[in-house]
């Protein structure tokens, strides 16, 4: 199964980190640091697979991790995974955040935690894969926002548009600075794929 | 990439200064900005600080909205990633999770499956949503409920959401039902009994519609198969069916990815059929044909078409093997390994390492990649392909693939890979040194790469090793002076050097140095050694080491230098009492050189220290203080033991005192009373006493758990026995009341008979002093010129050397086999004497009770003799000119060249036997003549299990029995024939008879007996290689267990000993040659197993005191044909019932009580409906709970 997923930027500050096997706080974050220390340090030409710190407890555990522009999307799983299998499921998830926030940024990940997380839900639960088809997570994530905004009251609606504004900044600022922040475009990604085999 | 953020963010702040987005008020972009710009952690710490009070003060004031609340938490969830703690808010979290709005209840999930954990306090708060949640028609609800199920529920919060869980199995829409299955699967992690009743729902889910659906139920059932690969071999055509539906492209378009179908899918079918198939010729025949296909339909351009390929050669080496499908799969291997992807290359090596274990040949095709592999920049292409090499190791690579393996070790700097590779690098050097200077060499490069990293044991054998040698002197020598010189080189640098391997060097050099005198002066080494002492070390008993080997030299140069003096001083006063000692003892010996010289003497790490572990040395001390009156020494056990069996029934026998004070009385030499009727203080004292002495006598054995285990039923039964034989006590009150009277009367004269009883003990103690000697010249004469054991031995590491000696068997050529040779040789030692110490293991129960009918002339001898005995661990000195000695030491002599005819006349051997009891010169038997038969029929019984047949011993037994009668006690030293086999005495031991037949032939006075429903033949343990059953027999006065011990496999089973401890309140009776009569004795069984044979114990117990929870407790020790000792205990319930008896009691007997209880109760009978005394009878058994006794005429006599 999955052991915890932790997405942080090159600085090694955390993005998303989330657990799926209990692990103290103190040990969560000594594992977040230990992680981005051995993440770090590699190639990009190396292979991607690690075998994981020991604090993930017994038995045999390994990092499988994709580092895509700025982000490192690092999976921990135990020994029942297959290596390859992970390794293209990040790829299943970030290619399902790009298509929900168009061209997913850092950014996003920062404010918009709570839909990423609801992303993860749908994809990964309770540590095993839940669904891996990129255009059912979008349709489970679209229909959760329809319905969502279909309870809320008529005085929230106006305030809805309102509060719109700030999302189509961030897209304006994402299109200001394209080159620097911007994680890799499907296409890219479907680039990497091709080099990969 | 933090400025473009701040930027960024700071262009926020302006575009969208009224905030209230979807989680990024103005507050939080500041906060964001303030934690990107922060330098240190420290600052960092700060803001989080900072940032937790605000949201303290916001969640807990009254006029947030809802709308804030939210943002609040999501800020929350940001601070405890950065890992400030904020328990105080989880409450609020919890709180959102029961708003009826749906955002709400969103964000109040998603915080608290963030923030909680599956044992917190609030969790309990969570239940009452989460069960409306799964009620509500509303999917998104019921979606989040299940998926917040997955993340904090515990064990305990299971039962009260089954049902609702279990329901949505069932829900409409699919996505529902994937989600419960995997809340299943959370459930069968919390508690794996959880939900296997819902196995055939799990079933029914693999054959759902929807292909979402059964993937999930796919993934639920590998865990529970994982778990128990057993139950569910049925599933495998299920499963099968599955894949080749998947791989002929039935499911719809929407489950390939990358035009693969369904991969993942098909990757965890292929891990469960590897597991279903694991050691399953049947299922792994069904299944090589779709692994076949779906190797075949993998495309190999794509990640995951190659992880379905990866995931086929991984199914095809873990199941039984099939050498095409195999040579298939190694062919495709070459597809990852020359691919330019280092992550296709660590699959490659990965698979290669799973197929070289079924086929090492296969390595041989990729050595050149394995090679670029080794050298490759890649950590962990790098560590992988290290493991490889270790799993393709063999005798003649060895040497190579080590240097590899310590090359990396050196380069290393984590902590983990070290510690992994030292234990990889010494199980290598263990299995397949192919010789023992190079295994020395090896050994210290690990312990100097990673000294703190080896297990302690490592360090312990390759010390053995040097102490031990081989049998060449001239070799012994030389590695000794190798290892001697390396370590002296490697103390030139002394600081570099871990704890461990000071530890060996300073043992090393310490005992051999004089191999090397020519080389290095003593006097510089011993500078050397002293010069340790001013390190600093982790494990500060290393200074007892070092103190150790500075005593050793200086017995060895003959004087002390001055130096040492100055140097020694301050560990007089050290922190550790053991270095203080060293210490002390060193300075103490310094003034007597010669002292110290004979108590150091060179080369003696291999001769035996003997360990008086019974401290029988101490038994004329404590006998005297037993004179005086002292109170007799209890074990713990007996003391506990003693209490429940008194506590029953108190007012049974109120004459006996057990204040040990309250009756002294001296012993009378002369007393000599018959013990008929012993007491219970009486058995206490030689229970005491014969704990010690025949723990003495057992001492042979040198392996001292065996020997507390295996005295302990012993000494219980014989406890027991004293109790019993009181009288047969049965249930019934008649029983009770006659016991009573006599046992007032024999009390005091018991206590006299037990302190002379006392005394002799202590004689049979001294015999036993002797034994030890016996064993050794046997040991010594059987075994030429070589040392014996001085450390015992671990089974495990015997198994390993014996692996390692096989190995280096078949594998190596002629200069690799002289280790081998060594080592075979030291294998066969420690059997032989392993076989010597069972055998004089079982009879010591025996020995015990010859030493008792020693004449009261012994006991002077006794009391003159302990003296000289009681300075351990030097070997006392003979006792000449002792009645019985004497004769037992010229049986010494006649023992050493016995055992050496043994190996080649055994009826001679056995003839000489006979004659011993002559030579004793017709005095009563002492003890060590009768261990001297036991050793000796241990040597038979070794030689005969190998090769000779049982007749060999046969002849001699006619004689055994003519014999005179004092002797007569020694022939039940010899193993009982089976009742079972035929009626001629045979030299086996019970259970070798009923080769053929499994069933058990039980004794007359059991075959027409019922046994317990229920417990007949019931399985109590097993193991792969015997099982253990029992059958209750419910004998008219006691309770009679058959134990029979069957041997699951073709191969014998060796050294088989089976005891067992009855319960306190029972008397433990052992049955004998199938008769009638019951021999009191251990409870024990010994013996061999053929392969499918049986062996039968047959105990009866019988009750002393009533007892609601009894338990009769064994274990069963046996060597198995690899030659590794096993051990396996067992438990079997005893229930009052099975002591209870259908009370019948007469007439008369009623007649006698009659008048001695009134009880006075009243009933209204209607008369009319009953006609005869029959019906009355009915009637008021029925309302009175009477028992009818007999009926006379009209009368009817109850109870």
């Amino acid at each position: 199964m999955i052991k915890a997923i932790l997405v942080f930027n090159n600085q090694g500050k955390p993005r998303l980190v989330k657990f799926f096997t209990r692990y103290s706080e103190d040990d969560q974050q000594t594992i977040i640091k230990e992680v981005y220390h051995m993440v770090s340090k590699r190639d990009d030409t190396v292979c991607n697979f690690l075998e994981g710190p020991s604090r993930l407890g017994e038995g045999e555990h390994r990092l499988i991790y994709r580092h895509y522009a700025t982000l490192y999307f690092i999976f921990c799983v135990d020994a029942s995974e297959s290596e390859l299998g992970i390794l293209d499921l990040i790829q299943v998830f970030v290619e399902t955040l790009d298509r929900c926030f168009e061209n997913v940024c850092e950014l996003d990940l920062i404010f918009h935690v709570d839909k990423v997380h609801n992303i993860l839900q749908e994809i990964c639960m309770g540590g095993m894969v839940l669904e891996t088809n990129i255009t059912e997570v979008v349709t489970h994530i679209e229909a959760q926002g329809k319905v969502e905004k279909s309870e809320s009251s008529p005085t929230m609606s106006i305030k809805s548009t309102v509060s719109s504004a700030p999302n189509r900044a961030i897209s304006a600022v994402k299109n200001i600075q394209n080159s620097s922040i911007k994680l890799p475009t499907p296409s890219k990604i479907r680039s990497l794929n091709v080099k990969l085999s | 990439m933090d400025n473009t953020i701040q930027k960024t963010v700071h262009v926020l702040a302006q575009l969208a200064p009224s905030s209230g987005g979807s989680g990024a008020s103005k507050s939080f972009q500041q906060l964001v900005r303030s934690i990107g710009e922060a330098k240190t952690k420290h600052e960092e710490d700060r803001i989080m600080k900072r940032e937790a009070v605000i949201l303290k003060e916001k969640l807990g004031s009254r006029d947030t909205n809802t709308r804030q609340m939210r943002e609040y938490l999501i800020r929350l969830i940001y601070c405890e990633m950065l890992g400030v703690e904020c328990s105080w808010g989880y409450i609020h979290a919890v709180k959102f999770t029961q708003s009826s709005n749906i955002a709400d209840k969103r964000i109040g999930y998603l915080a608290s499956s963030l923030l909680l954990h599956p044992n917190h306090e609030l969790n309990m708060l969570l239940i009452n949503s989460l069960q409306r949640d799964l009620r509500s028609s509303n999917m998104l609800e019921v979606s989040m409920a299940l998926i917040i199920i997955c993340r904090l529920i515990g064990e305990e919060m299971v039962p009260p959401l089954l049902p609702l869980v279990r329901e949505k199995m069932h829900h409409p829409k699919e996505l529902v039902r994937k989600k419960a299955i995997l809340a299943m699967h959370h459930f069968y992690r919390c508690s794996s009994d959880s939900i296997g009743h819902l196995l055939e729902e799990f079933r029914q889910a693999l054959s759902d519609p929807d292909p979402g659906v059964m993937d999930a139920a796919v993934v639920l059932l590998h865990d529970m198969i994982k778990g128990n690969p057993s139950a569910y071999k049925d599933l495998c055509p299920a499963f099968k069916s599955i894949l080749s539906q998947i791989i002929s492209r039935r499911l719809p378009q929407t489950f390939e990815y990358h035009s693969v179908p369904a991969p993942w899918i098909q990757i965890r079918i292929l891990r469960i059929l590897a597991i279903l198939g694991t050691d399953d010729a049947k299922i792994s025949e069904d299944v090589y044909d779709v692994i076949e296909a779906t190797l075949g339909s993998a495309e190999c351009t794509s990640n995951i078409g190659q992880a379905i390929t990866y995931e086929c050669i991984r199914t095809i080496s873990s199941i039984y093997p099939k050498p095409s499908l195999i040579q298939k799969a190694a062919n495709t291997i070459s597809r990852f390994l020359v691919s330019s992807s280092n992550n296709w290359k660590y699959l490659g090596i990965t698979a290669l390492a799973a197929l070289v274990l079924i086929e090492p040949k296969y390595a041989l095709n990729h050595q050149m990649t394995v090679i670029e592999c080794l050298d490759d920049p890649d950590e962990t292409l790098k560590r992988k392909t290290l493991d490889l090499l270790y799993k393709m190791t063999n005798p003649s690579n060895v040497t190579v693939i080590t240097e590899k393996l310590i090359a990396y070790l050196r380069k290393t700097t984590d902590e983990f890979i070290k510690t992994d590779l030292v234990s990889k690098i010494t199980q290598l050097a263990e299995r397949f040194a192919p010789d023992n200077s190079w295994f020395i060499s090896t050994m210290n490069s690990v312990f100097e790469l990673g000294g703190s990293l080896v297990r302690r044991e490592v360090a312990h054998n390759l010390m053995r090793l040097i102490a031990e040698g081989t049998e060449d002197e001239d070799l012994d020598k030389e590695l000794r002076g190798n290892a001697v010189s390396s370590y002296i080189a490697l103390l030139s640098k002394p600081q570099e050097l871990p704890d461990v391997l000071i530890k060996i060097i300073c043992w090393v050099v310490g005992e051999y140095v004089y191999e090397v005198e020519d080389e290095y002066q003593v006097e510089d080494v011993l500078e050397k050694i002293t010069g340790l002492l001013q390190l600093e070390f982790k494990d500060i008993r290393t200074y007892s080491w070092i103190i150790n080997s500075i005593a050793r030299l200086i017995a060895l140069i003959g004087y002390v230098p001055e130096y040492l003096h100055s140097q020694l001083a301050v560990y007089l006063a050290w922190e550790d009492t053991d270095v203080q000692q060293r210490c002390s003892e060193l300075f103490e010996f310094s003034e007597k050189l010669e002292l110290m010289q004979a108590v150091l003497p060179l080369d003696s790490a291999c001769e035996d220290l003997e360990i008086d572990a019974s401290l029988s040395f101490l038994d004329s001390y404590v006998s005297e203080a037993l004179v005086q009156g002292a109170s007799p020494y209890k074990p713990p056990h007996m003391r506990v033991s003693q209490k429940a069996s008194q506590s029953p029934k108190p007012q049974q026998r109120p004459s006996i005192k057990f204040e040990p004070y309250a009756t002294p009385s001296r012993p009378i030499a002369t007393s000599h009373v018959t013990s008929s009727s012993p007491s219970l203080a009486r058995k206490e004292l030689t229970d005491s006493l014969s704990s010690s002495s025949s723990v003495g006598g057992a001492e042979v054995t040198r392996d001292r758990e065996s020997i507390s285990d295996e005295s302990k039923p012993h000494t219980q039964s014989t406890l027991k026995s004293g109790i019993q034989s009181k009288g047969n006590q049965k249930w019934s009150r008649t029983g009770y009341a006659k016991a009573a009277a006599p046992v007032i009367v024999d009390n005091i004269s018991n206590r006299i008979d037990d302190v002379s009883e006392s005394v002799r003990s202590s004689t049979s103690s001294i015999d036993d002093i002797k034994e030890p000697k016996a064993e050794t010249a046997a040991n010594a004469t059987s075994i030429k010129g070589s040392s014996i054991e001085a450390v015992p031995q671990i089974p495990v590491e015997q198994a390993k050397k014996q692996q390692l000696a096989s190995a280096l068997f078949t594998g190596l050529s002629g200069p690799a086999q002289r280790p081998s040779k060594q080592r075979r040789g030291r294998e066969e030692r420690e059997r032989g004497s392993s076989k010597l110490n069972t055998n004089a293991n079982d009879d010591k129960g025996k020995t015990q009770e010859t030493s008792q009918l020693i004449d009261l002339e012994g006991i002077d001898f006794s009391t003159t003799g302990t003296a000289p005995v009681a300075a351990p661990p030097s070997p006392p000195p003979p006792e000449e000119g002792r009645g019985g000695g004497g004769g037992g030491g010229s049986l010494f002599d006649q023992l050493q060249v016995l055992s050496n005819e043994t190996h080649v006349h055994e009826d001679e051997a056995s003839d000489t036997l006979l004659m011993k009891p002559s030579q004793g010169g017709g005095k009563p038997l002492t003890e060590s003549s009768t261990s001297f038969n036991d050793d000796l029929i241990g040597l038979f019984d070794g030689s005969s299990s190998t090769s000779t047949s049982l007749t060999s011993g046969q002849p001699s037994l006619p004689p055994v029995s003519s014999l005179p009668s004092s002797f007569d006690t020694t022939t039940s030293l010899l193993p009982t024939p089976s009742p079972s086999s035929s009626p001629a005495p045979t030299l086996l031991a019970i259970m070798d008879a009923p080769l053929s037949s499994n069933t058990v032939k039980l004794p007359d006075a059991l075959n027409n007996v019922t046994s317990v429903s229920g417990w007949n033949k019931k399985e109590l343990v097993s193991d792969g290689h015997i099982r253990l059953s029992v059958t209750k027999l419910l004998h008219p006065d006691k309770l009679a267990l058959v134990l029979t011990l069957s041997n699951q496999k073709q191969a014998p089973i060796t050294s088989v000993n089976m005891s067992c401890t009855p319960p306190s309140n029972t008397k433990g009776l052992r049955w004998k040659d199938g008769e009638e009569e019951e021999s009191e004795e251990d409870l024990s069984w010994t013996g061999d197993l053929e392969g499918f044979a049986n062996g039968t114990l047959i105990l009866s117990l019988v009750p002393k005191g009533p007892s609601i929870a009894m338990n009769l407790k064994g274990e069963i020790l046996y060597t198995d044909n690899t030659k590794t000792q096993r051990r396996l205990f067992y438990d079997i319930a005893l229930y009052p019932t099975d002591f209870m008896r259908p009370y019948v009691q007469t007439t008369p007997q009623f007649a006698e009580k009659w008048g001695s209880y009134s009880n006075e109760k009243k009933l209204s009978l209607k008369l009319d409906s009953i006609k005869t005394p029959d019906d009355l009878m009915k009637l008021v058994s029925s309302r009175f709970n009477f028992h009818e006794i007999q009926i006379i005429g009209l009368c009817g006599v109850f109870h």
